[in-house]
C-alpha cells in the first residue's frame, strides 16, 4: 500500500514537472514567433513611412502615371489600416491573413511604380529618388529576411504545438495557432495581362530585387 | 550540392582537422618529453629514467600549451574594431549621407536580420582599390567587418551583399574564434624551435670550457639540434592544417553566405569579379601578411595558404559558371556600381576616384554667368538688399565666445533653411563638396578661370565643366550663406580619405597663388578651408602660448585692411581702425595705407596671431569687431566676415545676431536679413 502510494506520489510529481516543462517551452515557442514578427512589423512601418517621399519626389516627374501613383497610395493606406489590426498579435488568423495580403498588393504597386520610374531619366537622375529607392530596396530586403526567420519560427512553434503529448496542452492552455506569412502579391489580384507583341514596356521587377 | 550539405562537409573536415591538429601537437610533446628524458638520463648520473620523466614530461606540456594560450589571448584582447583599425580602417557612421556607405550599412543591417546576430561594427579601408572585405573579432557582440573602397566602388548591391553575408558567416560560425586558437598551436610549436636556438647559440658565444664539461656541451648541441628539428617540422605541418583548416571555413562560409542570402549568384559574381582583378587584388596594408587569413579573397598574390582556389569556390557556387573571369570596368558606364545610388555615371569624370558623378542641383550649370556681384566684394560692399534698395540695414551685435546660445541657434537654422535642400544634398555629398570649394575658389578673371579649373581638375580627378558648374552651387548663394554653405561642405570633405584632402589642398593652394582678383572675404575663406584641411592631419604639436602684445603689429595689420574694406572714405576708415583699437586697449595711429597691406603679409599676420592664447585671441577678435561694427552700418557680409577673421584665427565663433533696432526696421522684415 505504502508502495503504491510512493508510486503515486513520484508519478504524480512526474507529470507535474512534464506539464510545467511543456508549458514553459510553449510560452518559449510563442515568444519567438511574437518576437520575429515585431522585427517584420518595424520594418513594414518603415516601408510605410517611406512611401508618403516617394509619391511626392515621383509626382512632380510623373504627371501622366495618376493610376499607378495612386494604386501605391491606395495600397499603403489599406495596408496601413491591416498593420493596425494585427497590433503585433500574429496569432489573429483574420488580420493576419488581410495584412498579408494588403502588404502582397502593396509590393506589387510599389514594383510597378518603381518599373515605370526606370522609363524617367530625370527622375532616375534625383538625388532625392536614388536614396529613396535605396531605402526601400533595403526595407524590401530586411522585411524579405526578417520574414524567413519569422516563418521559421511559425515552423518551429506549430511543429511542437502539434506533437503529440503538448497537443493535449495546447488546447487546454489557449495556445492558438500563428500563421505563416506570404506577401507575395497573390495571381488573382493582379491585372490581366495584355498580350501584345509591339509592347516594349518593363517587366515589373520582382519585389526584394528593386535595384537591378 | 545544396549549401547544408556544403556546410556539413565543411564542418566535419574541420573537425578532423582540428583533432589532427591536437594529435600533432599530442605527439610533438611527446617527441619533445622523450628527447629531454634520453638527454637527462645520459647526460646526468642523478636522473633515473622515471625521475627524468617527471621532470621532462610537465615542463615541454606547460612550455607549448603555455606559450599558445598565451599568444591567442593576445589576439584575443584586441577586439574586432581593433584589428580592423590597425589595417588602416575608417568606421562607417550608420547614418552618413555618403550614397555608398549608406548602401553598405543597409547592407549590414539586411544581413544581420538574415542571419540573427548583432550589427557589427563596419569599416572601409580607403586606401584600398582591390576587391576585398574581412572579419574580425572574438565574439559576435565585439566583432568588426572591413570591405575596403575597391569593393565598394566595383561591386553592385547584389555582388556586395554576398560578400558581407560571407563575412558574417565567418562571426557566426566562430572562425575567428578557431583561426584565433589555431594561431596559438602553431605559435607554441613555433617556439619550441626559438629555444632549440637559443640553446645553440648560447653554447656558440660561450667561452672556451675545460674538456671536463665537453660532455655536457655536446648534451646541448644534442637538446638544440632536436628541438631545432622537431620545432621545425612540427611547425610546417601545423601550417598545412592551418591552411586547410582556413580553405575549409572559406566554403563554409561560402555556403553560409547563400544560406542568409538564397542567392549564389551574388557571392559568385563577386568572386568572378575579384578573378578578372587578377594581380591587382592585392591588399596593400603593411598588416595584411599576418591578417591574411581573415580577408574575403586571399589579400596575398600567392594563394598558396588560407584561401581556396577562386575557380573551386566559383564552381561550388555556380555550377554553371563558364570558367571566364570578368574584369571589372571601373566606373564604365552600363556598369552600375554599387554607389549607383546618387550618381549617373558617365560624361563629366576622369580618373578612377569618383564612382560616378552627383547630380548638380537644378539651376547650375556650366557656362553660366557668374553673379560677379555676390563675388567681386571689396571696399564698396552695398548693403544687402533688404525689402527694397533703400531699406536700412540692419547691425550686429559683437561675436559671443560663450559658444552659441539658443538665439544663436536659432539664427543658424534661419541662415539654414535659407540654403536650397537640393544644394544642401549636393553639398553634402564628397564629390559635390570638393568640386563646389573648388569651383567656388576659381578666380572670376575670364581668362585666368579655365587655366585654374583645368589644372585643379587634374588634382581632384573632375572636369573643369562639371567643377565650374558646381562652384556656382556656392557662389549663386547670398554672401551669408557662403560660409554656412562652406560648413557643410567642409563635413563631407572631413569623411574623404587622406589623399584626397591632400590634393584638395594642394588645388585651393595653386587657385590661392595664382590668383590676381583681390577680395577679403573670400581670401580669408580660402584661408580657413586650409586650414581645416590641415587640421586633419594636426599633430598636436602646435602651442598656443603667444600673447597679443607680442603680436601688436599683426593685430594692427588686420585691423587696417579691415578697416579700409568696411569704409568708403579714409576718415570712415581711420575712425574705425581707432575703434579696433582702443577694443584693444591701443592709442589711437595713423591708419597705414592700403598699399603696404599685402595678402602676404596679412597671411603671415594670421598665421602668427592663431597661435596666441584663447584670451588673446578673443581680444583681437573682439577689436577686429569694433573695426567692422564701427559705421553702425554693417552688412551681414560683413558680419560673416568677422567670423571668417575669427574662423582664420582658430577662434570659431556662433553667428553674429542682428541687433533689432526699432526706429529704423519696418515691421515686415524686422531682424533677419532675407528670407
Amino acid at each position: 500500500m505504502i508502495i503504491f502510494i510512493v508510486v503515486l506520489v513520484v508519478l504524480v510529481v512526474l507529470v507535474g514537472f512534464f506539464l510545467v516543462a511543456t508549458y514553459n517551452r510553449l510560452v518559449k515557442f510563442r515568444e519567438r514567433v511574437r518576437n520575429a514578427f515585431a522585427q517584420i512589423d518595424v520594418q513594414l512601418e518603415r516601408r510605410h513611412d517611406l512611401i508618403p517621399n516617394l509619391v511626392e519626389t515621383v509626382k512632380g516627374y510623373m504627371s501622366h502615371e495618376r493610376e499607378t501613383l495612386e494604386a501605391v497610395v491606395d495600397a499603403r493606406a489599406a495596408a496601413t489600416q491591416a498593420r493596425i489590426e494585427v497590433s503585433g498579435d500574429p496569432e489573429n488568423l483574420e488580420a493576419m491573413a488581410r495584412l498579408a495580403s494588403s502588404e502582397g498588393a502593396l509590393g506589387g504597386a510599389l514594383g510597378r511604380l518603381l518599373a515605370v520610374a526606370e522609363a524617367y531619366p530625370d527622375l532616375k537622375a534625383n538625388q532625392n529618388m536614388a536614396q529613396l529607392t535605396e531605402e526601400l530596396t533595403t526595407t524590401e530586403n530586411k522585411i524579405a529576411f526578417a520574414r524567413q526567420n519569422y516563418n521559421d519560427q511559425v515552423n518551429g512553434y506549430q511543429t511542437y504545438k502539434t506533437t503529440f503529448p503538448p497537443v493535449l496542452l495546447a488546447n487546454t492552455f489557449g495556445f492558438k495557432d500563428s500563421a505563416y506569412l506570404d506577401l507575395d502579391e497573390k495571381p488573382e489580384k493582379r491585372d490581366n495581362i495584355q498580350v501584345s507583341f509591339d509592347d516594349t514596356s518593363p517587366q515589373p521587377p520582382r519585389p526584394g530585387d528593386l535595384s537591378d | 550540392m545544396d549549401f547544408q550539405s556544403h556546410q556539413e562537409e565543411a564542418k566535419q573536415s574541420t573537425t578532423k582537422l582540428i583533432a589532427l591538429l591536437v594529435l600533432g601537437v599530442l605527439s610533438i610533446i611527446a617527441v619533445v618529453t622523450a628527447l629531454l628524458v634520453a638527454l637527462l638520463y645520459y647526460g646526468s648520473d642523478e636522473f633515473q629514467p622515471v625521475t627524468a620523466l617527471a621532470v621532462a614530461a610537465p615542463v615541454t606540456t606547460i612550455a607549448v600549451v603555455g606559450t599558445s594560450l598565451v599568444k591567442s589571448s593576445q589576439i584575443k584582447s584586441g577586439g574586432g574594431s581593433y584589428v580592423a583599425a590597425s589595417m588602416g580602417g575608417r568606421q562607417v557612421d550608420f547614418n552618413t549621407l555618403d550614397p555608398a556607405e549608406k548602401q553598405l550599412a543597409n547592407i549590414v543591417e539586411e544581413i544581420a536580420i538574415a542571419s540573427g546576430m548583432p550589427v557589427p561594427a563596419v569599416f572601409v579601408l580607403d586606401d584600398e582599390p582591390g576587391i576585398n572585405a574581412f572579419a574580425a573579432g572574438w565574439s559576435a557582440d565585439s566583432a568588426a567587418i572591413g570591405v575596403t573602397r575597391g569593393a565598394l566602388l566595383q561591386l553592385n548591391r547584389r555582388e556586395l551583399q554576398g560578400v558581407i553575408a560571407h563575412e558574417f558567416s565567418h562571426i557566426g560560425n566562430g572562425d575567428t574564434r578557431v583561426k584565433t586558437r589555431i594561431i596559438g598551436w602553431v605559435f607554441g610549436i613555433a617556439a619550441i624551435t626559438v629555444v632549440g636556438r637559443i640553446l645553440l647559440q648560447q653554447l656558440w658565444w660561450a667561452p672556451r670550457r675545460r674538456s671536463k664539461e665537453d660532455r655536457t656541451a655536446l648534451l646541448i648541441v644534442a637538446a638544440g639540434v632536436g628541438l631545432l628539428v622537431i620545432g621545425a617540422v612540427g611547425t610546417l605541418f601545423a601550417r598545412m592544417i592551418q591552411a586547410a583548416v582556413s580553405r575549409q571555413r572559406e566554403y563554409l562560409a561560402d555556403a553560409s553566405a547563400v544560406q542568409y542570402t538564397r542567392d549564389p549568384s551574388g557571392i559568385g559574381d563577386a568572386l568572378i569579379k575579384i578573378g578578372g582583378m587578377g594581380r591587382d587584388n592585392k591588399v596593400r596594408a603593411a598588416h595584411a601578411t599576418e591578417a591574411n587569413h581573415l580577408f574575403f579573397a586571399s589579400a596575398l598574390g600567392a594563394s598558396f595558404a588560407t584561401h581556396p582556389s577562386l575557380k573551386d569556390r566559383i564552381a561550388r557556387l555556380l555550377p554553371d559558371w563558364d570558367g571566364q573571369f570578368k574584369r571589372p570596368a571601373p566606373a564604365a558606364p552600363g556598369e552600375t556600381p554599387s554607389a549607383g545610388a546618387g550618381t549617373s555615371s558617365g560624361a563629366g569624370q576622369r580618373g578612377g576616384w569618383w564612382p560616378g558623378q552627383v547630380v548638380l542641383p537644378t539651376g547650375a550649370q556650366a557656362g553660366s554667368p557668374i553673379d560677379t556681384s555676390s563675388l567681386v566684394g571689396g571696399g564698396s560692399a552695398e548693403p544687402l538688399a533688404q525689402g527694397g534698395p533703400t531699406a536700412p540695414s540692419p547691425t550686429f551685435e559683437p561675436p559671443s565666445f560663450g559658444g552659441p546660445t539658443d538665439a544663436h541657434v536659432e539664427r543658424t537654422r534661419t541662415l539654414l533653411t535659407q540654403i536650397p535642400q537640393q544644394t544642401q544634398d549636393f553639398l553634402r555629398t564628397k564629390q559635390g563638396a570638393v568640386a563646389a570649394v573648388v569651383g567656388a575658389f576659381a578666380s572670376n578673371d575670364p581668362q585666368l578661370r579655365p587655366q585654374q579649373l583645368e589644372v585643379a581638375g587634374r588634382a581632384v580627378s573632375m572636369e573643369p565643366d562639371y567643377l565650374d558648374a558646381a562652384g556656382t552651387v556656392i557662389t549663386d548663394l547670398d554672401r551669408t550663406l557662403q560660409l554656412p554653405a562652406i560648413d557643410i561642405a567642409l563635413h563631407a570633405i572631413r569623411q574623404t580619405p587622406y589623399e584626397y584632402k591632400v590634393a584638395l589642398g594642394q588645388a585651393i593652394h595653386d587657385l590661392e597663388s595664382s590668383q590676381s582678383d583681390h577680395d577679403l572675404f573670400r581670401w580669408v575663406l580660402r584661408r580657413v578651408m586650409l586650414r581645416h584641411l590641415e587640421d586633419q592631419h594636426d599633430d598636436g604639436s602646435v602651442s598656443y602660448d603667444t600673447s597679443l602684445g607680442e603680436l601688436k603689429v599683426e593685430a594692427v595689420a588686420v585691423y587696417a585692411i579691415l578697416a579700409q574694406f568696411n569704409s568708403s572714405g579714409t576718415s570712415q576708415a581711420q575712425d574705425a581702425f581707432d575703434a579696433a583699437l582702443s577694443a584693444i586697449g591701443l592709442p589711437p595711429e595713423p591708419v597705414p595705407p592700403i598699399e603696404q597691406l599685402t595678402f602676404d603679409r596679412i597671411d603671415r599676420a594670421l598665421d602668427r596671431l592663431s597661435r596666441m592664447d584663447r584670451a588673446s585671441r578673443e581680444t583681437f577678435v573682439s577689436g577686429a569687431a569694433a573695426a567692422v561694427l564701427h559705421d553702425r552700418k554693417t552688412t551681414a557680409e560683413e558680419a560673416e566676415l568677422i567670423r571668417v577673421v575669427a574662423d582664420a584665427v582658430r577662434l570659431p565663433v556662433p553667428p553674429l545676431l542682428p541687433v533689432v533696432v526699432p526706429d529704423r526696421a519696418d515691421p515686415a522684415a524686422a531682424p533677419t536679413v532675407k528670407s
